[in-house]
């Protein structure tokens, strides 16, 4: 999994922003501190950052910052959960998540009515499978029942969720964001998604 | 919440607390605390010993405080000794004694009078150094950043000053005296007597004073 990465130098000429700006985003919160990566150059050592990661950010952050507070900003930035409540049905009318994806989610678990972040994270992850077009209903299904077992692994949401398909079985996968893993050469990935940067769409969405 | 509906903490002798949520918390002897403190002013005349994470609206410390956590306040002003195993982050940030920072070190506005030492980035949107003591900060990260020498009636030249040591100062714009560092970066640079640079990189202006010892000086608007 090699990221592009972008320099410190190239970044700001390419987003516009200046030294100051950055800094104090990243004190605010607002770019995450792993996204500083340290790399020894012919220089010494210089910054880097993940390529498309930063860029959408910054895009997101010049957007709403005349609008919205650094530190709210900052709040809707962070993949750390949020107290939000919303009934499943107004998910579905919102056009957050699909009619498919909230029934798949409602069988699996009975009385759901009200749901809190994570759970709307994981019907959004159904959603965005389902929406691939990479996934069965049935995976789908799998999906709702593996996730609980994965936030408590990565209680901080951040990690990638993968299925992993091999002669048409599918297995879910969690796993850190950047971790390398290595397949049964006949099995691959059907689907792939960061979640992390699920939630921080979700977030802009249901705020 | 006003100041009367949280509880006060004074500390005349020596004692420990456990830690909580208080509205003024007054340290006139020596105190150990031992678990998060969060305050809405925090007044140290004496000594503190915090072994978690320190929080306030307003801090003064007067006397010596050290830190195992981080340190977070709006308002934090440094006349005596603060010692900060974790982050520390200001919203206006003087000091006039000495500090030490094992981790990051984050104000909106900064001015240091005396001893500072950051290990990890000093970023600050405005940050004025007064060189009283020796300053050495690994990484810094600033909107802008001036170095001056002390302010003193009389006899200043005679007087002795401190200089500022640093890793890599990047900033839109710098103005420097007795600074030594690897490397700066900025929009506008302008160095004074007693900077030693290895490599500036500069965007817009570039000045130094003909006692400043600089190595490479890249204008960063052209490719190389």
């Amino acid at each position: 999994m090699d990221e592009e990465l972008i320099s410190k130098k190239e970044l700001l000429d390419l987003a516009g922003i200046s030294y100051g700006q950055l800094y104090r985003w990243k004190r605010k919160k607002l770019i995450p501190e792993e996204w500083f990566i340290r790399k020894a150059t012919f220089t010494g050592q210089e910054t880097f950052f993940p390529r498309d990661k930063i860029l959408s950010r910054i895009e997101q952050i010049k957007q709403w910052k005349e609008d919205v507070p650094l530190d709210e900003l900052a709040k809707r930035l962070s993949p750390a959960g949020v107290e939000i409540e919303r009934a499943g049905d107004d998910l579905v009318r919102l056009g957050i998540v699909g009619d498919l994806a909230w029934r798949l989610y409602a069988d699996a678990v009975p009385n759901a009515r009200i749901l809190a972040f994570p759970d709307i994270v994981c019907v959004y992850l159904v959603h965005e499978a389902l929406e691939s077009g990479q996934v069965s209903v049935d995976e789908a299904r799998q999906l709702t029942a593996a996730y609980p077992r994965f936030v408590t692994v990565f209680r901080d949401m951040q990690m990638r969720v993968d299925l992993v398909r091999k002669l048409g079985v599918g297995t879910w996968l969690a796993r850190a964001p950047n971790a390398e893993i290595a397949l049964d050469p006949q099995a691959n990935v059907a689907f792939s998604v960061d979640v992390a940067s699920a939630v921080e769409q979700l977030k802009l969405k249901l705020m | 919440m006003g100041d009367g509906a949280k509880p006060k903490l004074t500390v005349m002798g020596q004692s420990t607390a456990a830690g909580g949520d208080f509205g003024r918390v007054r340290i006139m002897g020596q105190a150990v605390v031992k678990g998060p403190l969060t305050c809405e002013r925090l007044r140290v005349m004496g000594e503190l010993e915090a072994r978690a994470d320190v929080s306030a609206e307003a801090a003064t410390i007067m006397g010596q405080a050290s830190c195992r956590g981080d340190v977070t306040a709006a308002k934090l002003q440094v006349m005596g000794a603060l010692e900060c195993d974790g982050h520390l982050s200001a919203g206006v940030f003087k000091t006039a004694g000495e500090v030490v920072v094992r981790g990051n070190c984050g104000a909106d506005r900064a001015l240091i009078r005396g001893a500072l030492t950051v290990e990890g980035l000093f970023s600050a949107d405005e940050a004025r150094f007064r060189l009283h003591g020796p300053c050495r900060v690994r990484e810094m990260g600033m909107g802008r950043l001036t170095v001056e020498l002390p302010r003193y009636l009389w006899k200043s030249s005679m007087r002795r000053h401190g200089t500022l040591e640093a890793d890599v100062i990047e900033a839109d714009e710098v103005h420097l005296v007795h600074t030594r560092a690897r490397v700066v970066r900025a929009q506008v640079v302008r160095l004074g007597p007693g900077c030693e640079i290895e490599r500036v990189e500069y965007g817009q202006s570039y000045e130094a004073h003909p006692d400043a010892k600089v190595g490479r000086v890249i204008d960063a608007g052209r490719p190389e």
